[in-house]
């Protein structure tokens, strides 16, 4: 018995390790892989750990006038994160699905609105993982 | 054997919930919407009806001072040196809060200066930047790698490098604090930014009566609620936290009397360069007498802050 309680203890560290690992280096992946130097991040880094059906949302303001670039990643594959944005009535404005899970998008705003980012694992191709969103801004 | 079969269970149950809370460096009283009461004699079920869990750390999502910055550029104000903070003063922010406070204060102003291309400013901004980031334990955000490059783009007058690196440099420092045992300090970091780039904001509006600028302010109603409600309020009991809060409560009081109306529009998608234009609309409606006491209650602050 002593020994199953040694080697879940051992599981139990070693997967904290890994998820606080992964997540650690998927910001920097998702930056450098998503965003060129025309565009700004925010200064921010949109994390959640997501299992099988989760969503994970926050609200943010985009700017009129401004183009945006969203890019969501989950671990060190593209596409396997699924992002939509929504507007303050529930109205999806974007949905990743309908662009083949595309690891970025660009949004150019007509006039200052908040918005609800909505993000969840594509369930064919990820079962669990930690769920990163960057936002830029066009210089 | 029933027993050690329970036991088992339970580990699995605090394994699966401790990848939860701990995973992506969230802390349970940071985020009690994902933390699970864990029963060591039953399993966790599977998740089967979408739960909704809000971002580790950042449900909130506030405006870069950069970006606030810009829109102010655009709006063709001219640069004034007299709306920043002393670099100097930096000796002066000897607690931990008043830092991280003036580290946000001083990188909106880093970002002003480097967006008017003022060079030798933005070296001295930079310098008390890379100072607080030592004192606030983020010094790896600024490294000399970092601090290289900025002083690169500087000389070769490269603005949009130049912002490029520096906004990086806060999303680093974002990072490391996310990880620790004090995101209340990235929190401050980044009131104290907003609160200076309202403070650009508020003095030009008033001076210029810009229509852009004052509905830029007034459209900060909501980023302001959800700093004093989804951030700050989860750190009241860090030391300076309650005050910043107490401080922004009142700013939020005059806010409360900004209408916003919005209007949706469909938006339109073009697959080949991925851009969808978002043409919904809202409208903010703030008198200049109200604009004018925000304005004075966010000069009120920010003087607290800078001292």
């Amino acid at each position: 018995m002593k020994k199953l309680i040694a080697i879940f203890s051992f599981l139990l560290v070693a997967g904290i390790t890994q998820v606080q690992a992964q997540c650690d280096t998927i910001a920097n992946y998702c930056h450098k892989n998503n965003f060129t130097v025309d565009y700004i991040s925010d200064g921010q880094n949109y994390r959640a750990l997501l299992f099988a059906e989760q969503e994970a949302e926050f609200e943010t303001t985009f700017f009129g006038g401004v183009t945006y670039r969203v890019a969501a990643c989950t671990g060190f594959e593209q596409g396997n994160l699924i992002f939509r944005v929504k507007d303050e009535l529930g109205n999806t404005l974007f949905d990743s699905m309908d662009q083949q899970n595309a690891p970025y998008w660009d949004f150019s705003v007509e006039s200052t609105i908040t918005v609800k980012i909505v993000t969840l694992l594509d369930p064919l191709e990820a079962p669990s993982g930690c769920a990163t969103i960057l936002i830029g801004f066009k210089q | 054997m029933k027993s050690s079969k329970n036991i088992l269970k339970g580990i699995g149950s605090i394994v699966l919930s401790s990848l939860i809370i701990v995973g992506c460096g969230d802390d349970p009283k940071d985020n009690p919407e994902t933390t699970t009461t864990v029963d060591t004699a039953t399993v966790t079920e599977p998740v089967k009806d979408h739960p909704i869990q809000k971002f580790d750390n950042a449900i909130f999502s506030i405006p870069s001072p950069i970006q606030l910055g810009q829109i102010i550029q655009k709006s063709g104000a001219a640069f004034n040196e007299d709306l920043l903070n002393d670099p100097s003063a930096v000796k002066n922010y000897t607690d931990l809060a008043s830092q991280a406070l003036n580290l946000g204060v001083y990188g909106a102003d880093l970002g002003y200066t480097a967006l008017y291309e003022k060079s030798q400013k933005s070296i001295k901004y930079m310098k008390s930047v890379q100072q607080l980031s030592t004192s606030v334990g983020i010094a790896d955000a600024f490294d000399m790698q970092t601090i290289n490059a900025v002083q690169r783009n500087l000389n070769n007058g490269n603005k949009d490098s130049l912002l490029y690196v520096i906004s990086n440099a806060y999303r680093k420092a974002d990072d490391f604090l996310q990880v620790s045992d004090r995101k209340y300090i990235g929190s401050l970091i980044v009131v104290g930014g907003w609160l200076e780039s309202m403070h650009f904001a508020g003095i030009l509006g008033k001076q210029d009566k810009s229509p852009e600028i004052q509905n830029m302010v007034g459209m900060q109603k909501h980023t302001l609620n959800t700093m004093i409600d989804k951030m700050l309020s989860r750190y009241l009991n860090e030391p300076g936290v309650e005050d910043v809060a107490n401080n922004l409560e009142e700013i939020r009081v005059l806010f409360d009397q900004v209408e916003i109306k919005y209007e949706y529009t469909k938006p339109e998608t073009d697959k080949e360069n991925k851009l969808t234009k978002l043409k919904s609309k809202s409208t903010v409606e703030i008198s200049d007498e109200l604009f004018g006491q925000i304005v004075d209650k966010i000069e009120e602050v920010r003087g607290k802050i800078i001292k």
